[in-house]
């Protein structure tokens, strides 16, 4: 019963929510042979196309998870219901998880097929990590403030410090450690993330009592 | 009624979080990117060790460099490209290579039995037994070829092609590899280096000091910094505005207010890049105090007005496009697409314009100048960034110029955002 309740919320956000943002990361992500090339890449070049570029799907998934709500007609509905909104959040949150999972898996299988060479497993478990931790400040910072133009500011922000600056700020968060051949950021950049997304659930329920 | 507008769009940006965000941001970049880049350059000592490397602009170094990188390139079937500024490894397939060879044959005026003879020859030395090498004390490997037994790779391009024919092959190159290949524009300038010598960095250091009059050339890294960032970030301020009506859920009260669209938009969109320029304007002064001081100690006479021009000129079309791009988008979608857009369209300059880091310039968005002086190279493109700055400017005027007829007509009635358009045809469907 549980479960069935918790299949139709993911089933209706893909449906009226993720399905838009799904599509826009498919294409930012089909567009890239216009761009760059995944041919024949070293570990090196390989995790610069995955973390300058495919780690941004992140961003597009995440941050608009609660986007429905901006609209206080449909918060007032999304509230008035029974189901607890930290269930709700966590779903959602979870389905955006499960996008940047498989699309950024199926590049880096595309990637591999085209010859690159590098470890599958760290470097899909970095470009996660870094794509989760983009997403979840930016969900963060739009849940707190409720600007959506926020959300998205926000990591990028991050990423245009991370770029410009390197790692002299950022230390252990720096976004770009594969490239340097160093997953330990990586772990780090886990862990902020599923930190950010328990305050974000924290949060929404906080908000709704 | 304009200028009360205009005032009131000011006030409201004071009390918006995104514009602080964004103030903070570009305090920050100032703080830590451009300050530690106005160091003063001090002028160069006689007998010092070394004055840095420099690109060779002697068309026989280019040509030799481009040969040497083409046997190696070819050799291989390995082209680096960078067409938008990404690493791209190129591999030709038998027809295209056997066009590079036919090429390489014109360039060298060799057979291709000669030149792999050579190859072979030169890189044997380089293939001996492991036992050759040994380690010294350091643990530095020695090569059992010394320096002095080295075999050049002695392929020369002929002297019969001049130098335009040897652009025009390069040419032909580039397009064959696929283009933003090492064979072209600055990738090309760019691959024979050689020491500078003390009169290279003496008439560096005059060039510096006389005809950018010091300023000048510390202006346009200052704006090759910060305009990376005003290429993106008024998009989130513009967004935010464009979307404030909609979500206070006061759209229509606008709508049927008696100001004109003209004044609603364009006060709007003035008071953003207005506020938004103004500390970047401020930047500009105080830097400028700077170098006034410093001139006036060293008697050094410097332009003063350098700093405000560049910023004038360089920075603030970079303001006007993103703001542009973010109302314009903002009232077709009502929803935040422009960030996307906007967001495209800043990486893509970004990486793509890695390759006129120094100057150069392009038809991107995104102008870099990211080397003190270069002062021949923003002399020989000034007019592609005086196109370029003007074509900005004109396409976010006429992208404001859409806006304003965008608003009028969905207050008339007659257009409808994206957003309500597919959500009545899906209404009318269930019905």
């Amino acid at each position: 019963m549980l479960f069935e309740q918790y299949y139709q919320i993911a089933k209706v956000n893909v449906k009226h929510n993720l399905w838009k943002y799904l599509l826009m990361a498919s294409f930012f992500l089909c567009i890239s042979p216009t761009i760059l090339s995944i041919q024949n890449l070293d570990k090196k070049m390989s995790a610069k196309v995955l973390e300058l570029f495919v780690a941004l799907i992140g961003i597009i998934l995440f941050v608009p998870s609660f986007l429905p709500e901006n609209d206080s007609d449909i918060a007032d509905l999304t509230a008035s219901k029974y189901r607890s909104v930290a269930g709700v959040s966590l779903t959602r949150i979870l389905e955006a998880g499960l996008g940047l999972l498989l699309l950024a898996g199926a590049y880096i299988f595309a990637m591999k097929q085209s010859g690159c060479q590098f470890d599958t497993m760290p470097y899909l478990f970095g470009t996660i990590s870094e794509g989760a931790f983009l997403g979840a400040i930016g969900l963060v910072v739009y849940t707190v403030t409720g600007t959506i133009a926020i959300g998205y500011m926000a990591p990028m922000l991050y990423y245009m410090i991370a770029i410009s600056t390197g790692d002299k700020y950022l230390k252990k968060f720096y976004l770009f450690s594969m490239m340097k051949g160093s997953y330990i950021e990586k772990y780090y950049l886990g862990l902020i993330s599923i930190g950010l997304f328990g305050l974000i659930i924290l949060i929404k329920h906080c908000k709704r009592r | 009624m304009f200028l009360q507008l205009f005032l009131k769009e000011c006030k409201y940006l004071l009390h918006s979080l995104t514009f602080y965000l964004y103030l903070a941001c570009v305090i920050f970049m100032y703080v830590s990117q451009v300050l530690p880049e106005m160091k003063i350059i001090e002028e160069p000592k006689v007998g010092q060790e070394d004055y840095g490397m420099k690109y060779s602009k002697d068309q026989n170094d280019i040509r030799k460099a481009a040969v040497e990188t083409l046997i190696r390139e070819y050799t291989a079937n390995s082209y680096t490209a960078y067409p938008f500024g990404f690493y791209k490894r190129v591999i030709l397939n038998e027809m295209k290579q056997n066009q590079v060879q036919d090429i390489l044959l014109k360039l060298t005026g060799l057979r291709i039995e000669e030149i792999n003879e050579k190859i072979e020859a030169y890189i044997s030395q380089f293939n001996q037994n492991e036992e050759g090498y040994s380690i010294d004390e350091e643990g530095n490997i020695i090569s059992p070829v010394t320096e002095e037994d080295t075999v050049e790779l002695d392929i020369q391009v002929v002297d019969t092609i001049t130098y335009e024919n040897f652009l025009e092959l390069m040419e032909d190159l580039n397009n064959i590899i696929g283009g933003g290949s090492n064979y072209t524009g600055v990738f090309l300038s760019n691959l024979a280096m050689e020491p500078r010598t003390y009169e290279d960095a003496r008439n560096e250091y005059h060039e510096i000091i006389e005809k950018d009059k010091m300023t000048g050339a510390y202006a346009r890294v200052f704006c090759d910094y910060i305009g990376i960032f005003l290429a993106i970030l008024p998009v989130f301020v513009a967004v935010t505005m464009g979307l404030r009506d909609k979500k206070s859920k006061c759209k229509e009260l606008v709508y049927v207010s008696n100001t004109s669209s003209k004044v609603i938009v364009l006060s709007r969109y003035l008071a953003m890049v207005v506020m938004m320029f103004l500390p970047i304007l401020i930047f500009a002064l105080e830097i400028t105090f700077e170098f006034i001081m410093f001139g006036r100690d060293r008697g050094i006479a410097i332009d003063s007005f350098a700093f405000v021009k560049y910023s004038t000129t360089w920075l603030l079309p970079n303001i006007l496009v993103a703001t542009s791009v973010g109302i314009f988008c903002t009232e077709i979608f009502e929803s935040a697409v422009a960030i996307a857009v906007q967001g495209l369209w800043w990486i893509i300059s970004l990486f793509h314009g890695m390759q006129y880091i120094n100057g150069g310039y392009s038809n991107l968005l995104l102008i870099r100048h990211n080397e003190l002086g270069n002062y021949d190279v923003y002399q020989k493109y000034l007019n592609t960034l005086i196109v370029n700055r003007v074509g900005y400017t004109a396409l976010a005027l006429a992208l404001v110029g859409v806006t304003v007829i965008i608003y009028e007509e969905k207050r008339k009635g007659k257009f409808h955002a994206v957003r309500t358009i597919l959500s009545n045809r899906k209404s009318k469907c269930k019905a």
